[in-house]
């Protein structure tokens, strides 16, 4: 029974409304599970196989329990709603079995989504990355960095939303980063909980 | 993996400011940490003091083309195998720790 | 005769119907949209623009665009003064303040003007001949005079109130320069559906053909550019950047560009920078950068009046200002003629025009009868004017000198193309004799120059090669759909050709350099002194340095040089071009990563908590850690002090979340720390924590930390907080390098658990307080065991590890359960009095314990000179084992750690001090050892320290002085066993 508060990296920041339409929309995803899915020596394909999920590097696998990033060779971000004190990290261990092993990760990973047509130019202010619509379809998933800090980008849909996974630790500083990078354009940061 | 397989070395004009990891395509120069001499070999746990010593001071210092690691640190964190020319930064070709990449003639 | 620069009554780019208010050196002047600071000075009849550099002479407008090297302004005033502003280049606006440069006190009054009556000492290579001797006088006397008597503008002392960006981009053929042929490359390139960014450093496009009047499909040129400009905008696949200078080329086609988001206003709009600077990667590139107008050498060259040809033209076509009354025409080519003609259009007296050459080639119009009278086969010798210009001296073949009156001069040595970004790619230019300029040889893979900066200067050839370029280059970046559409149409011309003239017989003065007062007579005398590299000249005479990089200057210094080491110009070479190819702010370099943003700082999971409770902090890498927590009116020695004692007394809680944690999984798992860690791991059961040394491969230590088995094939790792990155990569390595056959996986796992430490006599009790109903007791729970629970949903990890040397136990929680996991075992302390402690005390506690921290793992220390030989194993091989037994590094006389306590308890000790086995002498003897870490124990009563020394455990019980000579302190101590506190450690396991 968890009747113990949580708190979120991002408790101590303001969120605001635009007064019209925002060009850019900032989310703080709360409430997400995450692990790291490591498959062992030589089982990256049948823990994929085993989990529904591509080898692919690049790009994500969504399935109806989880979200899969690939991360490395044989790892792979996953993101899910099935607990944040290990209980979704158990259920992928165990789907996982003999071929690999998962990182409770829940709360290490804090989820930050950027929304709007004029993502791609505040990305651009950090973002090393090639991320023209030309290039990257919706799915694409990179590891990088921005502002000096290690990040991980998933492109969600075409509108284009923009997840972006960094570090708890980083998670304010980042999110600063991200409210400068939006300020020439009309912006609103909000909280969605998915928990 | 394959200790012999050859990568094809990717077309030195089309490549810029960034390196070509194997498995994350290429990627900004500034996601990679340069982790040296890729040539040297750590030596059986039970080699003598001068293999060990080889593996750990002496390096060559080539003006041209060298083999080096470049660990995408802030990407994949795989050690990338880089054929790299010191004098014009141009690279030849990359690969994992286990591809034998071909070194063009100086 | 009225003189100077005076708005046409017709023509230019400039929308006469507004005006802007702006001030030049306190006087309010008037302009139009559309003006440059320079044509609207002009305009307004302003001739004298700044002083020069070393001789503080009169110095006037030169050219029209970023090769200006005289017109430098201050912008602006207060805080967002800028210096070294182009006049040229700046966009006027309303409210626009700008001053002169170098002039003391006002510009046409100039004190230090005497200078160039004086101007034999101020020669070739003067700083280092006149400022010698004495050394002593180097820096209070004559870096001061230096800096007064010959800097260029003065930056403002404050803030920049505005801000920078960096912004990245990726195309398929980025295009430099928005000419003819830059146009043309651009949209030949984007028809083939190439991504395609074309850059052009000013407001408009169209390069020159924005500033004379050339005819494009029978119509004026600026129709066609209009029409590219809007087919290129409206595509998807361009993006034209206007105000955008590519300021620097470098490996694999990265390109930045400089733009000027703001500058053109008084203050940027909200949220905008002010300056944004663009990271470019391109497949292929094409400068099209146009060509720079060469100067003429001859005396007095740099009167103001004096002008290059095109600018003169380009003032009057794109501007409708013209720069003089009376203009002479000073050419070695034919398109000198074409200012001649442009004036001539706009109604404008020209005085004459004298060109170097015999005959011209073949001309758009007969000069003669336009009534323009020519000088054929004629050089200029000198300017005449004090000021400014009242006339020319020239002379004939046969030396008969005649004086034009005029005032102005406008004058065409030729082109030289803009190879300076074809330079930075590590290409040398190479001499052409038929333009008698450097232009670019064989260019670096995926890159290609194109019209006027490739010597290619009639428009027709311009458009060509631009539409040629643009092809290939989108053809090698992977479109290779064939562009279709014809070339423009435009009428046949001929560029003629060039008398290349140098230093000819010249009277006075002749400026090579205007910016850096640099003459020809400079350049010979460095000649002679042996100067005779090109790149030893630049710096031993400043030619072409500061802010223009020899934009105007080189060439002809160049010529110069090669006419006195008597060999051909292509045998001297140019020197090497080097970013930027202009001026740029600091704060656009630094962009966003300025101030609080200098870097990201990273909270921990009780951060919030240490806020709320008055927490000190300190920046460990990018961390923010608590540093002490001072009571009020506490200083942080009475703050560390009190929490060190309290923590010994009682109990004390610590945040250690920075610590890096490593989770490792797989059947190869134990043997992978047992290969890493120098001590062994195969048998530490489940449940259990150990303390774990790490050696680099030379065999010094690298990190250290406790890991622990929460199952089979389960670890979790600890390593010291600076190390936390490093260690993960160490891994790497070794996992995907050394021994890839391992089976074995690991992740970063810091920031999923915050840590605290609960240290001290009661921190069981408070323990089982805020766990009640788990079993904590000493059986449950021993020294270095593991429990996992959790209690009211939150899930706990305890270990009972100790860095205080006291009873302990550090407690892991998930990161967001941190602050109220803190709260309850805080609460849960309160009947003992239970305190934070910080990252000070967290040291006076470990020094008291002797444990070795960052000052003691310095990178040049082995297990054994820190106390944990006995660790190693013997009975397996680890990473750094094989160089760990190499002479050096167990040679007995190697310093060790050892503890040190001040006799006298009035003393101090101080970090960093060395330790001599005499008080006096110290300056001579040998240093024994030093001191890595000191504190003021609370426990102890004085100053203690670890240290290394010589013999360590053979000199415990003997006196040393520790010397300090920052502070010239002599301090008597004791040596002592570094364990200070509780050496047999009865007081962690009881």
């Amino acid at each position: 029974m968890a009747n113990t508060p949580i708190r979120n990296p991002l408790d101590a920041v303001t969120f605001t409304t635009a007064e019209y339409q925002p060009d850019i929309v900032l989310s703080d995803v709360r409430g997400k599970s995450f692990c790291q899915l490591m498959a062992r020596r030589g089982k990256a394909d049948e823990l994929a196989q085993r989990m529904g999920i591509s080898t692919a590097p690049g790009q994500s696998t969504v399935t109806e329990a989880y979200t899969a990033l690939p991360l490395s060779p044989g790892q792979w971000l996953m993101i899910g709603d099935g607990g944040r004190d290990g209980e979704f990290t158990q259920t992928i261990t165990g789907q996982a079995g003999d071929a690999g092993y998962a990182s409770e990760q829940s709360h290490a990973r804090t989820l930050l989504r950027i929304q709007g047509l004029l993502a791609y130019d505040v990305l651009a202010k950090g973002v090393r990355l090639d991320l023209d619509p030309l290039h990257v379809p919706v799915g694409f998933v990179a590891q990088t960095v921005a502002a000096q800090v290690g990040l991980t980008l998933h492109k969600v849909d075409d509108q284009p939303t923009f997840d972006l996974i960094v570090y708890a630790g980083f998670a304010e500083s980042f999110w600063h980063w991200l409210v400068d990078a939006s300020e020439e354009y009309t912006v609103d940061t909000t909280v969605i909980d998915q928990g | 993996m394959n200790a012999c397989a050859m990568r094809p070395a990717f077309n030195r004009d089309k490549i810029m400011h960034q390196i070509q990891c194997p498995w994350c395509g290429v990627r900004d120069e500034a996601e990679f940490q340069y982790k040296g001499d890729a040539t040297v070999v750590r030596p059986a746990d039970d080699a003598d003091e001068a293999g060990f010593f080889r593996y750990v001071y002496l390096r060559d210092n080539p003006k041209g083309w060298h083999t080096e690691w470049w660990h995408h640190v802030a990407g994949c964190r795989q050690f990338v195998k880089v054929v790299r020319n010191t004098l014009t930064h141009e690279v030849a070709a990359t690969g994992t720790p286990a591809d034998t990449l071909q070194v063009p003639e100086s | 005769m009225s003189v100077g620069g005076k708005r046409l009554a017709q023509g230019g780019a400039i929308d006469r119907d507004n005006t802007i208010d702006f001030t030049f050196d306190g006087v309010s002047y008037q302009g139009h949209p559309g003006d440059t600071l320079a044509s609207a000075l002009l305009a307004n009849g302003v001739r004298l623009f700044g002083r020069s550099f070393k001789y503080h002479r009169p110095r006037g407008l030169l050219g029209i665009g970023f090769e200006e090297p005289n017109a430098l302004v201050e912008l602006r005033s207060g805080a967002r003064t800028e210096a070294n502003t182009r006049a040229t280049g700046i966009e006027i606006f309303n409210g626009l303040v700008a001053s002169s440069q170098n002039r003391f006190p006002s510009l046409g009054f100039d004190l230090l003007g005497v200078n160039q009556l004086f101007g034999r000492f101020f020669t070739a290579g003067f700083y280092y001949k006149t400022f010698m001797w004495p050394a002593a006088f180097w820096e209070p006397v004559y870096e001061k005079l230096i800096r007064r008597a010959a800097g260029l503008g003065t930056a403002s002392r404050e803030s920049d109130p505005d801000h920078y960006e960096h912004s990245h981009a990726h195309c398929d053929v980025l295009v430099v320069g928005a000419g003819p042929s830059g146009l043309m490359a651009a949209l030949t390139a984007a028809l083939t559906g190439a991504r395609v960014m074309l850059l052009e450093d000013r407001a408009w496009v169209g390069g020159m053909l924005a500033l004379e009047g050339q005819l494009i499909e029978g119509a004026p040129a600026e129709k066609w550019v209009d029409a590219v400009l809007h087919q290129l905008q409206s595509m998807d696949n361009v993006r034209v950047m206007t105000r955008t200078t590519a300021v620097g080329v470098y490996d694999h086609n990265v390109v930045v560009g400089l733009q000027r988001v703001a500058d053109h206003i008084a203050v940027p709009g909200k949220g905008d920078p002010r300056q944004r600077l663009w990271i470019l990667r391109a497949k292929q590139t094409v400068f099209t950068a146009g060509a720079i107008e060469r100067p003429m050498l001859f005396g007095n060259n740099d009167l103001p009046g004096v002008m290059l040809a095109s600018a003169v033209r380009g003032y009057v076509h794109r501007f409708g200002v013209t720069p003089g009354r009376l203009i002479t025409i000073v050419t070695t080519n034919d398109d000198g003629y074409n200012t001649a003609f442009a004036l001539h259009e706009a109604g404008e007296p020209v005085a004459a025009i004298v060109d170097a050459r015999a005959s011209a080639g073949e001309l758009r119009l007969d000069p003669e009868a336009l009534g323009i009278k020519v000088h054929r086969a004629c050089l200029p010798v000198k300017a005449v004017g004090w000021q400014s210009v009242k006339g020319l001296v020239i002379e004939n073949e046969q030396q008969q000198r005649t004086t034009i009156d005029c005032d102005c001069i406008a004058v065409s040595g030729g082109f030289n193309p803009d190879v300076n970004l074809y330079s930075q790619t590590g290409r040398s230019p190479v001499w052409n004799e038929a333009i008698a300029a450097f232009m670019p040889a064989e260019h670096r893979p995926g890159s290609q120059s194109a019209g006027a900066c490739n010597g290619t200067y009639s428009l027709a050839e311009c458009l060509s090669a631009g539409a040629a370029c643009g092809a290939q280059a989108a053809a090698a970046a992977g479109f290779d759909k064939a562009p279709s559409g014809a070339l423009p149409a435009v009428p046949a011309t001929d560029t003629g050709t060039i008398l290349a003239v140098w230093h000819g017989r010249s009277e006075g003065k002749v400026f090579v350099d205007l910016q850096n007062d640099v003459t020809a007579q400079d350049v010979t005398l460095a000649e002679q002194e042996g100067y005779v590299s090109v790149e030893h000249t630049k710096r031993y005479t400043t030619l072409g340095m500061a802010t223009d990089q020899g934009k105007t200057s080189n060439v002809n210094g160049i010529a110069v040089l090669a006419a006195a080491r008597g060999e051909a110009i292509q045998n001297v070479g140019t020197t090497r071009y080097r970013p930027p190819t202009v001026p740029v702010a600091i704060g656009a370099f630094a962009g966003h990563e300025r101030g609080k943003n200098f870097q990201p700082f990273r909270k921990t999971a009780f951060h919030q908590w240490n806020v709320e409770n008055g927490a000190v902090f300190v920046e460990a890498g990018q961390w923010l850690r608590a540093r002490y927590y001072p009571l009020p009116g506490e200083d942080i020695m009475a703050a560390l002090k009190r929490e060190a004692k309290q923590v010994r007394e009682s109990v004390g809680m610590c945040d250690v979340s920075t610590l890096g944690k490593i989770e490792i999984f797989g059947p190869d798992a134990a043997e992978f720390l047992n290969r890493l860690y120098i001590n062994n791991w195969l048998k530490l059961p489940v449940g259990k924590a150990r303390y774990g040394v790490m050696l680099r491969e030379d065999g010094h230590v690298y990190d250290d930390g406790t890991t622990s088995r929460l199952g089979e094939d389960h670890f979790f790792m600890t390593t010291t907080t600076v190390n936390a990155a490093g260690v993960l990569a160490h891994m790497d390595y070794h996992s995907q390098v050394v021994w890839p056959e391992l089976d074995v996986v690991f992740c970063s796992a810091t920031e999923q658990w915050g840590g605290f430490a609960l240290a001290g006599p009661n921190s069981r009790s408070v323990l089982q307080k805020a766990l009640p109903g788990v079993d904590v007791s000493d059986e449950a729970l021993p020294f270095m065991g593991v429990l996992s629970t959790s209690v009211d949903g939150m899930p706990v990890r305890i270990f009972r590890i100790s860095f205080s040397g006291e009873l302990a136990f550090e407690i892991n929680v998930p990161w967001g359960y941190g602050v109220a996991a803190w709260e309850r075992f805080f609460a849960a302390g309160e009947e003992h009095s239970i305190i934070a402690y910080g990252t000070e005390a967290l040291t006076v506690l470990r020094i008291e314990k002797g444990h070795a921290a960052g000052q003691e793992l310095d990178g040049r220390t082995t297990a054994t000179d820190l106390g944990l030989g006995r660790m190693a194993s013997k009975t397996k091989s680890f990473v750094g084992q094989p160089m760990s037994q190499r002479a050096g590094m167990i040679a007995a006389d190697r310093p060790s750690l050892v503890g040190v306590k001040v006799v006298d308890s009035n003393d101090r000790l101080r970090g960093g001090a060395h330790l001599f086995d005499r008080a006096d002498d110290v300056d001579s003897r040998g240093s024994m050892g030093w001191v890595t870490s000191v504190t003021d124990s609370p426990a102890m009563g004085r100053w203690i320290a670890l240290a290394f020394l010589k013999n360590g455990s053979d000199n415990i019980g003997k006196r040393f002085y520790a010397h300090y000579p920052l502070k010239s302190e002599v301090v008597e101590v004791e040596v002592c066993s570094p364990h200070f506190f509780d050496p047999d450690g009865e007081r962690l396991r009881g």
